[in-house]
């Protein structure tokens, strides 16, 4: 039926043709309206654009002619795009990167390079401006049970400035025996997770927590091991040789604290009735330092009972 | 440097700064705004080191015209296509560019490519220039608006052939024959839209005896403005201030009273065009008169302004595709092809 097999697209030649002469209007009129040659409209008619100047020009000369027809100027438009894209089909797009691909990739690549440089940065600045960190991270090894078991004993709080000297008698919760690396090393392992916190320690009043057992250390041997389990709420004060704070505050009913520190201790207890004190492993009659609810005493080398 | 390391994390922009409208134009996005050249400002013993304060801008400022109380006032920084007033034409832009940026993490340090009027001057252009530069662009280039419509509207710029352009916008109207990726010549009138409007005011004060503001006259040129006295009659009714009575009082006007009171504006423009053409070297003469002139900016919307002007001139006269944003779309295509293009950019003398 058609030459190339396909039905021709229309162009927008003859919709405004038709429309000029059911006007009556001469091509010598739609020229002098539109300020075109009369072969210029007739080219217009013919859709041919050969020598017509460039794209915008004639859709602009398009839109002319269709106003002064009445034909609206959309149509003519977008026949006159259609008849263009049938003579032009578009060309499949080339897999080689446009500038603007290029540019946008270009882009990316500096996007990142930067996002790779402020971190960098960001993370020397906190690795240099990051204060020394001297406290100890918090380490749960347990108590209530053998070291090693992980399992934490709540009531059990040590706190101190000496190392760490527990034994099971000091410490009944505590599986933790004086420790001999040389002579017993199948120990050595069980009782490592506390050495190393213990070499870890370098104020004086550092405090670990452990379950809720926090132990602080520092290397002295003129050093005493308190155990106190309070049956009552009562305010506590122990203070080591230096006068340094090993335990200061009101410790609640059923806890168990265990303190070291340099000796002697001074110990103040507010509600005395309520406490019971072991220190290095002894008994302290604390009824014999109470005066009326409360008791106060020392332990450790002159009263070291 | 860290301008350049902000400028990661924003997009280039080309802004057609003009008198009655700003339109911005985003590399790679297309024309994300379109806003009226418009500043509110607040004066109050508050508002800061000088009183003043910003209260909105573009269409809420618009709105705004003509209806401010006493310590407010809407302004339009822009005047004649340059800077009327720099500091609040700085704040305006700030605000725009801060609009169409989207990061809002880092403060925006695009590339700016803005438009000047052909006959500013370089005090003007640098004006323009610092403006831009206060309100965060990183770098600066002036593209003249001849140039920047005819990219807009498609012509082959940088082709050993006469293209001419007329673009009438808000207040000035610029004619230019570009060839050869330059300006052949240009010339800028500062005669456009805003004459338009004051003609409208005056006729109406001397036939009417009605006073009415700039939105009121604006209205009136859109809906029945024309260019020649033989469009098609339309009539239109508007209410405004009586002068004698002092009372608010109703209008009916036709087309071709609105064509007289324009007439003048539109005269100067046709004779701008004339001698733009007398000038023009004989080969791109014949280059124009054989394809004729592309027409850009709000005033080309004017009801048949083409035709009056091919009545005039006896050329092919075409009205660019959308244009009221050609200036911003050759801008834009500028921008994209900048490295391309780099000859088309005024260079400050």
């Amino acid at each position: 039926m058609f030459p190339n097999g396909k039905e021709p697209v229309l162009g927008p030649g003859k919709l405004l043709q038709t429309a000029r002469e059911e006007k009556n209007l001469r091509p010598e009129d739609v020229a002098y309206e539109i300020r075109l040659t009369p072969s210029q409209v007739l080219a217009l008619d013919e859709d041919d654009y050969s020598k017509m100047p460039e794209e915008t020009y004639v859709r602009g000369y398009l839109r002319n002619y269709a106003r002064l027809v009445g034909v609206p100027e959309n149509d003519i438009l977008m026949a006159f795009a259609r008849l263009i894209r049938a003579r032009d089909p578009v060309q499949t797009p080339v897999s080689t990167p446009t500038e603007n691909e290029t540019n946008k990739n270009s882009r990316l690549v500096w996007a990142v390079a930067v996002a790779g440089i402020v971190t960098v940065i960001v993370l020397s600045a906190v690795w240099v401006l990051k204060p020394y960190d001297d406290e100890l991270p918090v380490t749960d090894i347990g108590s209530d049970a053998p070291v090693g078991e992980g399992k934490p004993t709540p009531e059990e709080v040590l706190v101190g400035t000496s190392p760490l000297n527990l034994n099971k008698s000091l410490v009944p919760g505590l599986n933790v025996s004086p420790v001999s690396p040389a002579s017993e090393p199948e120990r050595a392992s069980e009782i490592k997770t506390k050495a190393e916190i213990s070499a870890s320690v370098k104020s004086a009043n550092i405090t670990q927590a452990v379950g809720k057992t926090n132990i602080s250390r520092d290397q002295n041997n003129t050093d005493g091991v308190l155990l106190i389990t309070y049956s009552k709420d009562s305010w506590t004060d122990v203070r080591d040789a230096k006068g340094r704070k090993l335990l200061y505050r009101t410790v609640k009913a059923g806890e168990k604290v265990a303190v070291s520190g340099e000796l002697p201790l001074s110990l103040f207890f507010g509600f005395a009735q309520g406490v019971k004190v072991k220190f290095n492993g002894k008994t302290i009659n604390v009824s014999e330092h109470t005066r009326g609810v409360f008791a106060r005493f020392t332990l450790g080398e002159a009263a070291n009972q | 440097m860290f301008k350049r390391l902000l400028g990661f994390f924003s997009h280039d922009l080309a802004i057609d700064l003009g008198t009655a409208n700003t339109l911005i134009y985003v590399r790679d996005k297309g024309i994300v705004l379109n806003e009226p050249s418009v500043v509110a400002i607040r004066y109050s013993p508050m508002g800061g080191p000088s009183g003043k304060s910003v209260l909105a801008v573009g269409q809420e400022a618009k709105q705004m015209l003509g209806r401010t109380p006493g310590n407010i006032k809407a302004i339009r920084p822009m005047k004649d296509g340059v800077i009327a007033d720099f500091s609040v034409t700085e704040v305006m832009l700030k605000y725009f560019i801060r609009k169409v940026q989207e990061t809002r993490f880092f403060k925006p340090s695009p590339r700016i490519i803005i438009c000047v009027p052909c006959g500013s001057t370089q005090v003007e252009r640098r004006a323009i220039k610092e403006s831009a530069l206060s309100a965060g662009a990183r770098e600066v280039y002036l593209i003249e608006e001849p140039m920047a419509v005819a990219i807009g509207a498609g012509l082959p710029v940088a082709d050993p052939t006469g293209s001419m352009v007329v673009d009438i916008g808000g207040g000035t109207t610029e004619v230019g024959v570009v060839s050869l990726g330059g300006l052949v010549l240009s010339d800028s009138l500062r005669v456009a839209g805003d004459k338009f409007d004051e003609g409208i005011i005056t006729y109406l004060r001397r036939q009417h005896g009605v006073l009415i503001g700039d939105s009121t006259a604006e209205r009136i040129k859109k809906e029945i403005g024309a260019a020649t006295p033989g469009s098609e009659i339309l009539e239109m009714e508007i209410k405004g201030r009586d002068l004698a009575e002092g009372l608010s009082r109703s209008v009916t006007l036709t087309s071709k009273g609105i064509y007289d009171a324009i007439s003048d504006p539109l005269d100067q423009i046709s004779q701008a065009i004339k001698a733009a053409l007398e000038k023009t070297p004989p080969e791109l003469g014949a280059d124009i008169a054989e394809k004729g002139m592309i027409l850009a900016g709000g005033g080309a919307l004017l009801r048949d302004i083409d035709r009056r002007f091919m009545e005039e001139t006896g050329m092919p006269v075409v009205i660019a595709e959308d244009p009221l944003t050609c200036v911003a779309r050759g801008c834009g295509h500028a921008l994209e092809e900048m490295d391309r293009l780099g000859d088309v950019f005024a260079q400050e003398r």
